[in-house]
């Protein structure tokens, strides 16, 4: 399978609501070690679209997906797909921090336990050392590894969930506004993280700040009213876009 | 368009003038009237509570207390012949009432106090004797003083007011020494009885206790299990939406209705021992059960969506889902409704009463078979009793189910305490 061209491909992907169509006919492409912006209004699908990647919107009932999606040339539509395999293979960042309730090593360990990824306790504090030091936590928590998890900063807190991500091995890291919760210092923190990660994990980012996506992407999609507008390098997108819908949206005409 | 006078600039609002003044107290006294209310409303609740203690214990502190009567025995020449050897093993009671203590009891008494001196003793006062000479065999050949339970009249003459008569007999008996008051052990281990002297608690806390424990052991499974599946599981739709509404009308259903329907399903259709302390807690299960799916059900729905998102996302099972967050997170609600419905079922008389719990049993149950009563039941009981003795008991009995309810109380809320997480 690791002849498939892209890490993900979705192919003429419709999402409805019931009887409301949020996202139609998308067909985009993600490749290993590239950060992906989705950017748009707000409304626009671009949430609805990342969580289909993980189906994440499985666990909203009158959600329905049309089209295919494909993972390492795998429908992950397909009946035959393990939807508990495919999170750990595609984890997942959200918009506001949500560790759990529990101390810091908890958090982290927490994946790797349930997937059966450490055989014994050092096994797992390895990986809960490594993941903390990946999503460049490590030294701020190092001692206090038995605090509550909700008792760090928002900042902190949002890098202990993508430590939480990273610590089950995914191959892709889906990013759904990460930064809208935090403050500029927190922010910049984990767009440096961004950065670092993009080498092992294809990353997709959805983000209503277009300086960020400026920033920390390598390609852009742009989504209006729940269609994929233009989707191309990043540079491409913001010095000569090919629609006038996105000038207008990235020249702040609207959004 | 024409420019209405009343648009343009208005004038600068004066916040100082006399309207803006009188609106501000018209505020200040809203609050302090809804304080004062509110105050009240404690108080009047607490003085509910301290006039309820109050009464129940000063009326029933002393049936914890138990008047006895020096009974000098002279055993070596009593009527009494029994073999020694007899006096140990299981086969004691039994030698011991073929023997006629009651009747050596009697005799001394009479020869103590006279021709009614028999009738000083409590009906049960042998009983007393018995379990001394259980306990020191060698009082067969001597002569002894053993202090036995006074008849219930002469008990209340001798705490509070008595007939003239009996009130005569307890001077008497106190310018001799031989009436003492003492903490009433017997009160707290034996079980019901005719004799106001020589009834017990220990039955009905017993009976209590286990059904109480068949009660927590269906309701709470059941009802954190049901209010997870109609929480976390299932569709919504008319299906559950009817299920929704017969919960909670199940929740108001009347007790003495799940009383009949226990006599009708346990007793009736899969034929349970009558009075048994299991048919009691399934009865009382079926009560509770409503609270603690309405109560599951809303702690559940408190998680936040956050953390079901945050698990999800890194893959775990709806189930580890359920069993890892949601259930750990709404553990604190769900205890809080489970102590409220075990309370209710604790305090609850009337479903009971149907399906025969109200029998006269002298015996503490041995198991969940056995034929029980319930401290609230046992209150029922003695409250209708004419005898005056038992009036004490009725306020001491109700003493022990409150140390009962807050024993139960405070352990659950320990419990929830520990369970409590900190965000």
């Amino acid at each position: 399978m690791t002849a498939a061209p892209h890490k993900i491909s979705a192919r003429h992907v419709n999402v409805f609501y019931g009887d409301k169509q949020a996202i139609s006919d998308v067909s985009i492409d993600f490749d290993r070690d590239v950060v992906t912006a989705l950017i748009g209004p707000s409304g626009c699908g671009k949430s609805t679209f990342l969580r289909t990647l993980n189906r994440m919107n499985d666990t909203i009932p009158t959600a329905r997906v049309e089209g295919e999606i494909d993972l390492d040339g795998e429908d992950i539509y397909a009946p035959e797909m393990d939807v508990v395999q495919l999170r750990a293979r595609v984890g997942m960042v959200f918009q506001k921090p949500n560790p759990f309730p529990k101390s810091i090593f908890e958090n982290v360990a927490y994946g790797p336990r349930i997937h059966g990824l450490a055989s014994n306790h050092t096994q797992l504090s390895d990986i809960v050392e490594r993941s903390l030091k990946r999503a460049g936590l490590w030294d701020e928590v190092k001692d206090r590894l038995s605090d509550s998890g909700t008792a760090l900063s928002g900042g902190q807190q949002q890098r202990l969930c993508i430590a939480r991500a990273i610590a089950v091995d995914p191959e892709v890291i889906l990013m759904d506004e990460p930064c809208s919760a935090l403050d500029p210092i927190a922010t910049a923190k984990i767009e440096e993280l961004i950065h670092e990660l993009k080498g092992r994990y294809a990353i997709v980012i959805v983000t209503h700040n277009m300086q960020q996506a400026a920033r920390v992407s390598q390609r852009t999609a742009f989504f209006h009213l729940g269609a994929l507008v233009e989707s191309g390098s990043t540079s491409d997108i913001f010095t000569n876009p090919r629609q006038e819908r996105t000038k207008d949206y990235i020249t702040g005409r609207y959004g | 368009m024409t420019e209405r006078a009343s648009i343009g600039t208005p004038a600068p609002t004066d916040w100082r003038d006399a309207a803006h003044q009188r609106r501000m107290a018209k505020r200040y006294g809203a609050e302090r009237r809804f304080r004062w209310l509110g105050l009240g409303a404690v108080l009047m609740s607490a003085g509910f509570l301290v006039v309820l203690l109050v009464s129940m214990l000063s009326a029933g502190v002393s049936g914890f207390v138990q008047t006895q009567i020096a009974l000098p025995i002279d055993f070596a020449h009593s009527r009494l012949t029994i073999d020694p050897a007899k006096l140990r093993g299981p086969g004691a009671d039994l030698a011991l009432a073929a023997a006629d203590l009651g009747g050596a009891t009697d005799a001394a008494a009479i020869a103590a106090y006279g021709p009614e001196g028999d009738a000083l003793l409590s009906d049960g006062a042998w009983t007393r004797v018995r379990d001394q000479l259980k306990a020191d065999p060698s009082l067969l050949h001597r002569r002894a003083t053993v202090w036995v339970p006074a008849a219930d009249r002469i008990d209340i003459a001798a705490k509070r007011e008595g007939a003239p008569a009996d009130e005569a007999i307890v001077a008497k008996l106190n310018a001799a020494h031989a009436l003492k008051t003492s903490f009433n052990s017997f009160f707290l281990t034996s079980s019901d009885s005719t004799d106001p002297t020589m009834v017990g608690i220990w039955g009905a806390l017993k009976g209590s206790l286990l059904t109480m424990f068949v009660t927590l052991l269906i309701a709470f499974p059941v009802g954190v299990l049901s209010a997870l599946y109609l929480e976390e599981y299932a569709p919504h739709n008319r299906w559950t939406d009817l299920i929704e509404v017969s919960i909670n009308n199940l929740a108001a259903v009347p007790s003495i209705i799940f009383g009949l329907l226990g006599l009708a399903v346990f007793l009736n259709t899969f034929h349970l021992q009558r009075s048994a302390a299991i048919v009691g807690g399934l009865t009382l299960a079926l009560m509770t059960m409503p609270v603690i799916v309405i109560a599951s059900r809303n702690a559940i729905k408190a998680v936040p969506p956050s953390i079901r998102d945050a698990a999800f996302g890194i893959g775990a099972s709806p189930v580890q889902v359920v069993f890892h967050h949601v259930l750990p997170l709404a553990m604190p609600g769900i205890l809080t409704g489970t102590i409220i419905g075990m309370a209710r079922a604790l305090g609850e008389t009337a479903p009971l009463l149907m399906i025969g719990m109200r029998a006269f049993i002298t015996a503490p149950p041995g198991g969940l078979r056995d034929p029980a009563t319930v401290l609230p039941v046992q209150i029922f009981l003695w409250s209708d009793q004419v005898n005056r003795g038992f009036v004490e008991k009725t306020s001491a009995a109700i003493l022990v189910l409150l140390v009962f309810l807050l024993a139960m109380n405070g352990v659950a809320i320990y419990l929830r305490n520990r369970f409590e997480t900190r965000w």
